[in-house]
């Protein structure tokens, strides 16, 4: 399936009161998304949300025309708290720092900013270090996705998903530091315990946060 | 370093495992030969020798070996099925030559499992009762498991069972299946693939260390074994530049290994662990590359700790 054309994606921006999470791919590639933001805002959007790699964030300038034409949030993909594990989710050298920059950008645009890591084999032993990023950047929320045989890790299962019982202890340890520093985590699927809040369901992850939650950034390292 | 040499007395056996790597041949090793071969292990420097086959207990030659070894100044052990260990006398016999350290083969604490593995109705009520034998003799006993379809998800409570009843023994070593050469290749049903193990051999690896006890593991690539990276075999012997000799009663003939590298993956390269990684051995056979992932723990750490374990 190819990507929506301008027409499309305006003709699904009308509903008063709907929450619009833009998603891809990587929806900051489109020209027009700054234009299809404020649309939305205009048609009288509870909230507007930007799912993204946050790589184009790092401009303050973009992430400012965002914040102007009424975007809410960012939920923003972070595979580990280390250029070196990020870098090897994405496939993509430099992008860690890229999406780091990014996150801390959208915050000084007074953007909510959360930070949803699909947890594989390669990064599962380095959640609590992640726990510790995330707060740091400002992120007023923590997603923690659990990989699913499903797309790409389906096919490379074995390679991409880990034990659930060797991932426990580092979502324990995980939910201890997010504790601490006050941040809040999610999980999903979220195993046994509390029900997660509704709605953190891959499309809107600040479903159930209120909007004053957000951390204010922190500047000490 | 502690360089352990192979010699292999015989190649027939009295058990018919469905994994076995070394199948019978018509040689036996003459005690000229063993002599020679002892000889050139000593003049290498190297600590050890393990005696080994086929089933070395049923060289008749094994305790004038193990003598001439121990005389010699090498540590002498043993790779044995039990079976003929179950004999008290001949147990003795081994231990008054010289022979104090044998590496037991036992595959599962459950007796049905072990038996249908070695293809040998009684084998697991023998390898106990040669257990009770070298404990009563003050042998040191190692257990050799060979991780395949049939035990991999019990590892963990083969060791608890085994060290629970057997507080003497002390170190377990795990080798993963030959899973293209010898009988595995004619009982593919044997073969295991490294997330099929990986939980229970974790857990097994976990249970010993914390009761103080020690560990090897050989032919798991690290990635699959992160926690305890430390007690891969290859890696050990990568870390400390060491080799082994083994000389075998077929066509191979006397090899000295000295690269214990296998095949990598493209993701090998992001791996901080990629220097002292083995890799994935049979990458081209059952093997998939597709099953190695890189992980970003400490090399530094398991270096350290190789070689503080040594």
């Amino acid at each position: 399936m190819g990507d929506p054309d301008d027409a499309q994606v305006r003709a699904s921006l009308t509903g008063r009161g709907q929450r619009v999470v833009f998603m891809g791919g990587e929806p900051t590639l489109r020209q027009q998304l700054p234009a299809w933001i404020q649309q939305a805002r205009s048609a009288g959007a509870a909230r507007v949300v930007l799912q993204t790699n946050g790589r184009r964030l790092a401009y303050r300038s973009y992430a400012a025309s965002l914040a102007e034409q009424g975007l809410d949030a960012v939920d923003i993909s972070l595979q580990g708290p280390r250029a070196e594990i990020h870098d090897h989710h994405t496939r993509c050298p430099g992008s860690h720092g890229q999406t780091v920059a990014g996150a801390r950008a959208a915050r000084r645009c007074g953007l909510t900013v959360g930070i949803t890591c699909v947890v594989t084999r390669s990064n599962f032993r380095h959640l609590e270090a992640l726990v510790r990023l995330a707060a740091k950047v400002g992120a007023a929320r923590l997603h923690l996705a659990l990989a699913r045989p499903l797309g790409e890790a389906l096919r490379l299962a074995p390679r991409v998903i880990p034990p659930p019982a060797l991932v426990e202890p580092h979502l324990q340890a995980a939910r201890a530091r997010a504790r601490a520093v006050g941040l809040d985590l999610v999980v999903s699927p979220p195993g046994p315990g509390p029900e997660p809040p509704p709605g953190v369901d891959g499309e809107d992850l600040f479903a159930g946060l209120g909007w004053t939650a957000a951390a204010p950034e922190r500047e000490d390292g | 370093m502690a360089n352990i040499g192979y010699i292999q007395l015989v190649r027939h056996c009295d058990q018919a495992c469905r994994f076995c790597s070394n199948p019978a041949t018509p040689h036996v090793l003459t005690l000229d030969d063993a002599r020679a071969q002892v000889d050139e292990l000593v003049r290498r420097g190297y600590f050890g020798v393990v005696l080994t086959g086929g089933e070395p207990s049923l060289s008749p030659i094994a305790p004038q070996v193990t003598r001439l070894a121990a005389d010699r100044g090498l540590h002498v052990r043993m790779i044995t099925n039990g079976g003929r260990l179950s004999d008290a006398a001949l147990a003795a016999e081994l231990v008054e030559q010289g022979l104090n350290h044998f590496h037991l083969s036992i595959h599962s604490g459950d007796a049905a499992v072990q038996d249908h593995l070695t293809g040998t109705a009684g084998s697991f009520h023998r390898a106990m009762t040669a257990l009770e034998n070298l404990g009563r003799l003050g042998a040191s006993v190692d257990i050799n498991t060979v991780i395949n379809r049939h035990n991999a998800d019990h590892l963990d409570a083969t060791v608890r069972q085994l060290a629970g009843r057997f507080p003497f023994l002390r170190h377990f070593v795990w080798n993963n299946i030959d899973p293209s050469i010898g009988h595995a290749r004619k009982n593919p049903d044997v073969r295991a693939r490294l997330a099929d193990f990986e939980l229970s051999l974790h857990r097994a690896m976990a249970w010993l260390a914390r009761s103080g006890r020690t560990f090897r593991a050989e032919r798991i690539p690290l990635c699959y074994m992160v926690e305890h990276a430390h007690c891969s075999t290859e890696t050990r012997k990568i870390v400390k530049g060491e080799e082994r000799i083994v000389n075998f009663l077929d066509e191979k003939g006397t090899v000295r290994q000295t690269d214990f590298g296998h095949a990598k993956a493209a993701v090998c390269g992001d791996c901080s662990l990629d220097a002292i990684c083995a890799g994935l051995y049979d990458a081209d056979g059952w093997y998939d590359a597709d099953e190695l992932h890189a992980v970003f723990v400490s090399a530094e750490a398991i270096i350290r700790a190789v070689l503080e374990e040594d």
